[in-house]
């Protein structure tokens, strides 16, 4: 019988010469899926343990967004690797070369991640846009697009249809029925209360009582007290109710003015004070670049996170999907994974779309804090195949202190922007049928901070606009095609939950300005029939609800203020001293 | 004859049925379950219960009472690996066992694997000394049960039994 030891260990052997390479394979494919966020594929994968060597051939790396399209496709990559280190769980790369770099290729098949592979298994980082929700508030910000609903002006607007759809919203009008329900519910009160108000008679005797002099002048004085008290409790809830009215209605015109602007929203009238459109048409692209690089800065921060020194001992915690994984470093020890030096080699060959990039990459580690330098890539690039032309990259990761900072640089002297497209819309697509940019952009991340500028030049723009009505298309050619070389530049600054952007360019300028001459007329003729609508629609009810007001005062007013004048007399005269009773007989003669 | 290689393999897993080799299975299947894979000592347990005379269904009994326990467990085991973690009296040996070679792959870097490691430390002798005492006080008592038992009966009562009893005469 064969000792069960010498069966494992054949199983073992088995296992290392024939299936270890399709397991890493798999594994790094996986990995690099997960990372990406888009298909990683590759052609072979060869280890030998015993020279501490790998090679891998035939990688894809899909585009994230274009999945027929490959970010890069890479012809090999060939490693070398400490053994010894591998007894101790530590993956010490020697030196790496990347060779025969492609750029933009087609695929035969969808790069889309499949479906039950997620790009993160842990919880969502410091700028992990989907756990923060940062980049909302500035891009609610930026809809306000006047390109959005230009073809209205260009077809016509039916108002009547389109505020009927409003009605109901206005405050104007539900303020108005209100009052006028209100000064109605008033005056059916008054009326139910008139034969409470004090009656001549009484007023007529209590004022000859007054004026003759008679022992019960004090008791009057009570009577006429009680009464004007009276008068006055009575008229208070009316007064209240008056001045309310007095008060709300003053400013009808202001909640006019507000229902206005309500309805110019809902028709969706584009506004035509912008002075600069860039910053709305190429400013959600733009974040969608800075979310992209955000991304991997984040990644970066997980997966070579900041350390804890105490003493000789440095410790970086990583989590994982299970706990948390905490790596002890010492000195004149390796973390657990270094890649120390790198570098790209790649001669260009326009037949095989193949670019010109060399470039190095250093110091790519698990735990910067242990080895104690920071990560850098430089790259310098050139794909003929695509008209790409003079392109540097470079990215400093600096972990090792107490806070973390990344600084990311991207120049080219040639981009196509070939199909690029400017600003999409239902109603209107603006895009570059041809054009060449030239950049220079630079960003850097301290913490939760972020600063990021560029300059651009697009030079031999040429558009292409697609929009369902003519006029619409007719209008954007002619405002945008001299505009065939224009700068770019802006900046960004502030937190990932409080970014200002910044960015202005002279085809943002001109089409700002365009839109406000060609659409000017149009507009103000719609604003001004809208307007004209509205306050006809206002006016009749306002008319009716301050007729009620005025019949209101006129009536309850007036007699309360001669009720209490008579009783204001009759007190006055209460209050004087008594006098010699008035007596019709003629004075005596002396 | 078409059961029969299904018959010697049951035969095969369950004739070790001495104390030691039941009450250590247990024990075999409580570090298989607690232990987070691939790790060197649940590498170590999985050769022992392969190589070494457990009972295998004993093994296998006990890896799935424990393993479906780990998963709940999870989170007393990271609080009690980083607090063992973050001990600063500790950290020289944590240190030396991370950079050591071969022990590093017991992973007790990580906070799961510690707080599983103290834990089946703990429970391994609990266990061990109580499924004896089980088995040496109540074992004969708690088979006649289970062969009385309506599950049993109604088991032997079946074709398959019939011809398992049949095989053995």
């Amino acid at each position: 019988m064969v000792p069960p030891l010498a069966v494992a260990l054949l199983v073992s052997a088995a296992v290392y010469a024939f299936f270890l390479d399709g397991l890493m394979k798999r594994y790094l494919e996986n990995l690099g899926t997960r990372l990406n966020g888009a298909v990683v594929e590759t052609k072979s994968f060869k280890t030998s343990l015993l020279s501490g060597t790998v090679e891998i051939e035939g990688i894809q790396i899909a585009h994230h967004v274009q999945p027929m399209k490959n970010l890069l496709e890479i012809e090999k990559i060939k490693i070398s690797f400490a053994v010894a280190p591998i007894f101790q769980k530590k993956l010490i790369v020697e030196d790496m070369k990347v060779e025969g770099i492609r750029y933009g290729t087609e695929r035969l098949y969808s790069g889309l991640m499949p479906r039950g592979l997620t790009t993160g298994d842990r919880g969502p980082g410091l700028i992990d846009r989907v756990a923060t929700g940062f980049f909302a508030e500035i891009r609610n910000d930026l809809s306000d697009n006047p390109l959005r609903h230009l073809a209205r002006l260009s077809t016509g607007i039916d108002l009547n249809s389109k505020m009927d759809a409003v009605r109901g919203k206005l405050q104007t009008n539900a303020r108005l029925i209100q009052h006028r329900k209100q000064l109605k519910s008033l005056m059916e009160k008054w009326e139910r209360q008139g034969n409470v108000l004090t009656s001549s008679s009484w007023l007529a005797d209590k004022k000859r009582e007054a004026q003759s002099p008679g022992p019960n002048r004090e008791k009057l004085r009570q009577e006429v007290a009680a009464e004007i008290k009276r008068l006055q409790e009575m008229w208070a809830p009316y007064a209240k109710e008056l001045s309310v009215f007095t008060e709300e209605t003053s400013d009808i015109d202001t909640i006019l003015e507000q229902d206005i602007a309500l309805v110019q929203r809902t028709l969706g009238l584009p506004r035509t004070d912008f002075t600069d459109l860039t910053r709305l048409m190429l400013g959600p692209k733009l974040l969608n670049y800075l979310e992209r690089l955000a991304y991997w800065i984040d990644l970066s921060r997980r997966r070579m996170p900041q350390g804890h020194r105490q003493g000789q001992v440095v410790e970086v915690a990583q989590e994982r999907s299970r706990g948390t994984s905490i790596h002890f470093g010492k000195m004149s020890t390796y973390p657990a994974f270094l890649l120390k030096h790198g570098t790209f080699a790649s001669t260009a060959n326009e037949a095989e779309k193949r670019g010109e990039v060399s470039g190095f990459f250093d110091a790519i580690t698990s735990d910067p804090p242990i080895y104690g330098k920071p990560a850098r890539v430089e790259i310098d690039a050139d794909f003929p195949a695509t008209e790409v032309r003079g392109a540097k990259i470079g990215f400093d990761v600096d972990h090792t202190g107490e806070s973390t900072h990344e600084k990311f640089t991207f120049a080219a002297e040639a981009l196509p922007l070939r199909g690029f497209v400017l600003y999409e819309a239902p109603d209107v697509k603006v895009s570059l049928a041809r054009g060449r940019l030239r950049v220079e952009f630079e960003a850097s991340f301290d913490e939760n901070r972020v600063q990021a500028k560029w300059v651009g030049k697009v030079e031999n723009a040429g558009y292409d606009i697609v929009s369902p009505y003519k006029q619409t298309e007719q209008v954007l050619r002619e405002i945008l095609e001299p505009v065939y070389e224009f700068t770019v530049d802006g900046r960004v600054k502030g937190t990932f939950d409080d970014l200002d952007l910044q960015i202005t360019s002279e085809m943002g300028k001109r089409l700002a300005e365009g839109i406000r001459r060609e659409f000017r007329h149009p507009l103000a003729a719609v604003d001004d029939n809208l307007r004209r609508t509205l306050i006809d629609q206002v006016d009749s009810l306002r008319q009716e609800v301050f007729q009620h007001f005025r019949e209101l005062r006129a009536r309850v007013v007036t007699v309360i203020d001669k009720n209490m004048s008579e009783l204001a007399a009759i007190e006055a005269t209460l209050s004087a001293p008594p006098s010699r009773a008035v007596s019709s007989a003629p004075k005596k003669k002396k | 004859m078409l059961f029969y290689p299904l018959f010697s393999f049951f035969d095969l897993v369950s004739f070790e049925t001495r104390r030691w080799q039941i009450c250590g299975a247990l024990v075999v299947g409580l570090w298989l379950g607690l232990t987070p894979w691939l790790t060197l000592h649940w590498m170590a347990f999985l050769l022992a219960a392969l190589l070494l005379r457990f009972n295998p269904l004993a093994v296998l009994a006990s890896f799935l009472i424990f393993n479906a326990t780990s998963w709940l467990l999870e989170p007393a085991f990271h609080a009690v690996g980083m607090q063992l973690l973050t001990t600063d009296a500790l950290k020289r040996l944590w240190s030396g066992i991370y950079h050591a070679p071969v022990l590093t792959f017991l992973r007790i870097n990580n906070s799961v694997v510690m707080g599983s490691l103290v834990v089946a430390l703990v429970l391994t002798p609990l266990l061990y000394l109580s499924s004896t005492w089980i088995y040496t006080r109540h074992g004969a008592r708690l088979f006649a049960w289970f062969q009385g038992s309506t599950f049993w009966l109604n088991w032997s009562r079946t074709e398959l039994h019939r011809a398992y009893a049949r095989s053995k005469r």
